[in-house]
């Protein structure tokens, strides 16, 4: 047992993932869509809305939509209504309160570059005002814009159009940046271990999420019983279990866990029957 | 928890009773690597194909013929830690399969499992770059777990009371998205307690 136990320092590693508040806020469906801003332009970066929208679904099934451990399910939901100054305006946390001081001074002068109004589930945009992104090389921003309690309604990806570095990205890292900013629209913070897609740096052969990714997706958003896959239809799978004593865990899993093993029981049994009768019959 | 834990005892005891036939009581070490081939391990687009994270766990085996065998188990993950123990990982396994002996060296097995992962966030902060400056972001503060019914093939090699067993699990097998493959490599050692 002593040898064991020598092992356990070896399973502990020094980077975690993180979450972006510190009220571990996520959507309150595991269902969300993602969609592009049908007015945004992106003259800088030389992308249409038709390129930004068919970044979406490699972003989410090559990375968000893999993970069974997670209930999250994510689609693309095309074009959102166009918000007016989703190319120039300031995008702030409710929570912040000089972003949002500043942006009312600007908004006064020029209503265009006012606070970005918040949207239902996630937004991709373009947007030139470099208040939002504090420098050319940064790609993108995310802030999830509008919260109801603890859980998230709406958030905002912001695409940098004050360079063309996004532009100049390959298809397979342009996904990879849509993937890093939805991971951040859907509570996620950055971690400091390079193989995940939560990783603070793009990296040029990104092609699965990381086991960080992979564990803070499948904490904020937890699978309650899946049951081969089939739970969503079956058993309403809906999300965190937590241990709190004010929030017993659901009934579905032990359901589901008696049925499972009741069959197994139920089989063994009848094995047993059948073995015995032929016995019998022998005699 | 406690009443899963209590409810699988109950159901191994119950048919194991009634039959009689605990014969072999078996104990696992071994090395569980999470979702095969699908995790991405470096910055280079390599992938994990092993995991170093140790297993023990403990199960009988019932014998139903002379080659068929229910071999009932729980496994244990051990803790995995990560950001200076922030967040802690278990995962357990309950399970169950059906055994066959091809050879008299060889068994395949067949079955499911409902595996159980909890994590748990000690909370605080931490500062990350964040683009040209770094900013802070947070640890998870809550205990959270997930499950999920898998279905399970295996093989196993055996010499004598020893065996040395590749066991599969197959998550999601009906939604084609997130249908991944998750490994053990156990050593098992099988304890006649009758002999």
């Amino acid at each position: 047992m002593k040898y064991l136990l020598l092992l356990l320092p070896f399973i502990s590693s020094v980077h975690a993932y993180t979450l972006n508040n510190n009220f571990g806020a996520s959507f309150k469906s595991s269902s969300v869509k993602v969609f592009v801003d049908a007015g945004t332009v992106c003259p800088v970066n030389q992308i249409t809305v038709n390129d930004l929208e068919s970044l979406i679904d490699p972003a989410i099934d090559d990375f968000w939509n893999t993970v069974p451990t997670a209930s999250l399910r994510l689609e693309s939901g095309g074009f959102s209504q166009s918000i007016s100054n989703i190319n120039e305006g300031r995008l702030c946390s409710p929570t912040d309160e000089e972003c949002i001081s500043e942006a009312d001074t600007a908004g006064g002068l020029d209503p265009m570059k006012g606070i970005i109004p918040p949207t239902k589930e996630i937004t991709i945009a373009c947007n030139n005002n470099n208040l939002n992104f504090g420098g050319s090389n940064v790609l993108a921003v995310t802030i999830p814009n509008k919260f109801s309690g603890k859980k998230i309604v709406g958030a905002m990806i912001l695409i940098n159009e004050s360079s063309a570095t996004f532009g100049n990205l390959s298809k397979q890292d342009k996904i990879g940046v849509i993937a890093h900013e939805i991971g951040h629209a859907l509570g996620l913070g950055h971690t400091e271990d390079t193989a995940a897609l939560m990783f603070y740096r793009t990296v040029n052969q990104r092609k699965h999420l990381g086991q960080d990714d992979i564990d803070g997706i499948s904490y904020l958003y937890p699978i309650s019983g899946d049951a081969f896959g089939l739970s969503d239809g079956l058993l309403g799978s809906c999300g965190t279990i937590s241990t709190d004593k004010k929030n017993p865990p659901g009934n579905s899993p032990f359901f589901f866990t008696m049925i499972t093993l009741g069959f197994y029981v139920l089989l063994f049994e009848v094995l047993r029957l059948l073995k015995s009768s032929k016995a019998r019959s022998a005699t | 928890m406690t009443k899963l834990v209590f409810f699988w005892m109950l159901l191994v005891s119950l048919s194991a009773s009634a039959l009689g036939q605990i014969d072999t009581i078996f104990f696992n070490v071994g090395s569980h690597t999470e979702f095969y081939d699908k995790v991405q391990s470096d910055s280079s687009g390599g992938t994990r194909k092993f995991d170093f994270a140790p297993t023990l766990g403990a199960g009988l085996k019932l014998n139903m013929t002379e080659q068929w065998f229910f071999l009932p188990e729980f496994n244990w993950v051990l803790p995995q830690k990560a950001g200076s123990d922030r967040v802690i990982k278990n995962t357990f396994m309950f399970r169950a399969d059906f055994g066959y002996s091809v050879l008299e060296w060889m068994r395949l097995r067949a079955g499911t499992s409902l595996l159980w992962q909890n994590q748990h966030g000690r909370g605080g902060s931490t500062n990350i770059n964040n683009g040209n400056e770094t900013s802070k972001f947070y640890y998870p503060d809550e205990n959270r777990s997930s499950l999920n019914n898998t279905l399970d093939f295996g093989a196993e090699a055996v010499w004598d009371e020893w065996a040395v067993r590749l066991q599969t699990y197959i998550y999601s097998v009906f939604m084609k998205d997130k249908r991944q493959v998750s490994y053990t490599l156990f050593f098992t050692y099988y304890w006649d307690h009758k002999q």
